[in-house]
């Protein structure tokens, strides 16, 4: 068995291909982050200056071109050895991800079931529907793009691929601004404040479960545009994405679709019901 | 047929199965999408037709999972993945919905 894990690791040629250091650095930051927000605030800048250093250099090391092999498979039998390490890493991503959004949602449910008021949709709600309505299109629209992009570099169509991610990312940075817009109206004309509420008592829990959906969901669009930047960057690079080795468009892809069923969900429960 | 021809008989079946790519429908799933959401929009409307808020809010919460259902098979290419990796989203659906019901009940 050892022969065979040692031989497997041949394959791959360069020593170091197991991995980054750097994921570990920002799994280290997102701790000392959150320890700090429930215990000790300056902590948390601690962990957001660990986690602006290890996204840079995360992100040089990839820049460089350092490479950490090809797709591999689990070597061991079991029944995850049809599926690419990096793809089931992601997918184990967003089942966490599923836990983070389901308790936010369940929380503002459970907030809502006990609130004397809750504004009605179309009646007496702050909340811009059809402004709303187009940004829904608008990621539906960039999950579109997205596949479009996994096409192209799968056919080998540099166009096609270029142009769709190019798109997506466009689209991902016009639902972010549309979201500040819709914040900036909201918070300054129609006074829907996150917290204890002077100006519209009755909107407070309203007004937190709100932000609190909409701000966590515009914050992963936002790493997400990001993402979709840096992959940009890369497709530009000669021969970095080919027709055999494109695995982090889709992972970025998976990431994105992603983000786009959480808003599929949030948009009728916040602005709908 | 000797055996050598018989491999080769396989090996060209294979390879003509691997060459035929299977025709991924990204651009029906984007139409009806795009159409389900201007349902989904119209939906808090109904309720001037004597359709009760109850119904409204079963009839958003059908339409959102008929919407991520089609993104995570066909965009996140569930539908074409081994059966094992379709069963992982699957795992943290039951302990949501047991999270969500012990929130709201409580």
């Amino acid at each position: 068995m050892a022969d065979e894990h040692a031989a497997t690791h041949g394959e791959h040629g360069a020593a170091g291909h197991h991995g980054s250091i750097w994921p570990f650095v920002l799994a280290l930051a997102g701790g000392i982050g959150f320890a700090g927000v429930i215990t000790w605030f300056p902590l948390a800048l601690v962990g957001a200056a660990v986690l602006a250093a290890g996204l840079a250099g995360w992100l040089l090391e990839d820049a460089r071109g350092v490479r950490f092999g090809e797709v591999t498979y689990p070597t061991e039998p079991g029944i995850f050895k049809s599926v690419s390490i990096r793809k089931l890493g992601m997918w184990l991503f967003i089942v966490s991800e599923i836990f983070f959004f389901s308790a936010i949602i369940g929380n503002s449910l459970a907030l809502r079931t006990r609130a004397p008021f809750w504004p009605e949709p179309g009646v007496d709600s702050p909340l811009n529907i059809p402004l709303t309505a187009l940004n829904t299109f608008i990621l539906i629209t960039s999950s579109f793009t997205m596949v479009q992009a996994l096409k192209g570099i799968e056919k080998g169509n540099l166009r096609l691929f270029r142009g769709a991610l190019l798109a997506t990312l466009l689209l991902g940075i016009m639902f972010v601004s549309i979201q500040v817009y819709e914040y900036n109206k909201l918070f300054f004309e129609e006074h829907l404040t996150p917290w204890l509420n002077p100006v519209e008592p009755r909107l407070a829990t309203f007004g937190t479960t709100f932000y609190m959906q909409t701000g966590f969901h515009g914050a992963h669009v936002s790493g997400g545009v990001f993402g979709l930047a840096y992959l940009n960057y890369k497709a530009w690079k000669k021969d970095w994405f080919t027709p055999h080795n494109h695995e982090g468009v889709e992972l970025i892809g998976l990431y994105w679709h992603f983000v786009d069923i959480v808003w599929i969900f949030l948009f009728p429960i916040v602005y709908l019901i | 047929m000797s055996m050598e021809t018989r491999r080769e008989g396989l090996g060209a079946r294979l390879a003509a199965a691997a060459a035929v790519t299977v025709k991924k429908p990204y651009f029906a799933v984007f139409l009806a999408l795009g159409a389900i959401t201007v349902f989904e929009i119209n939906v808090p409307s109904f309720g001037q037709y004597g359709i009760p808020k109850s119904a409204q809010v079963l009839m958003l919460m059908a339409t959102a999972v008929a919407k991520g259902a089609l993104v995570a098979l066909y965009y996140m290419h569930l539908k074409y993945e081994p059966l094992v990796l379709r069963y992982v989203p699957l795992v943290p659906l039951g302990l949501v919905a047991i999270l969500v019901l012990t929130l709201v009940v409580k």
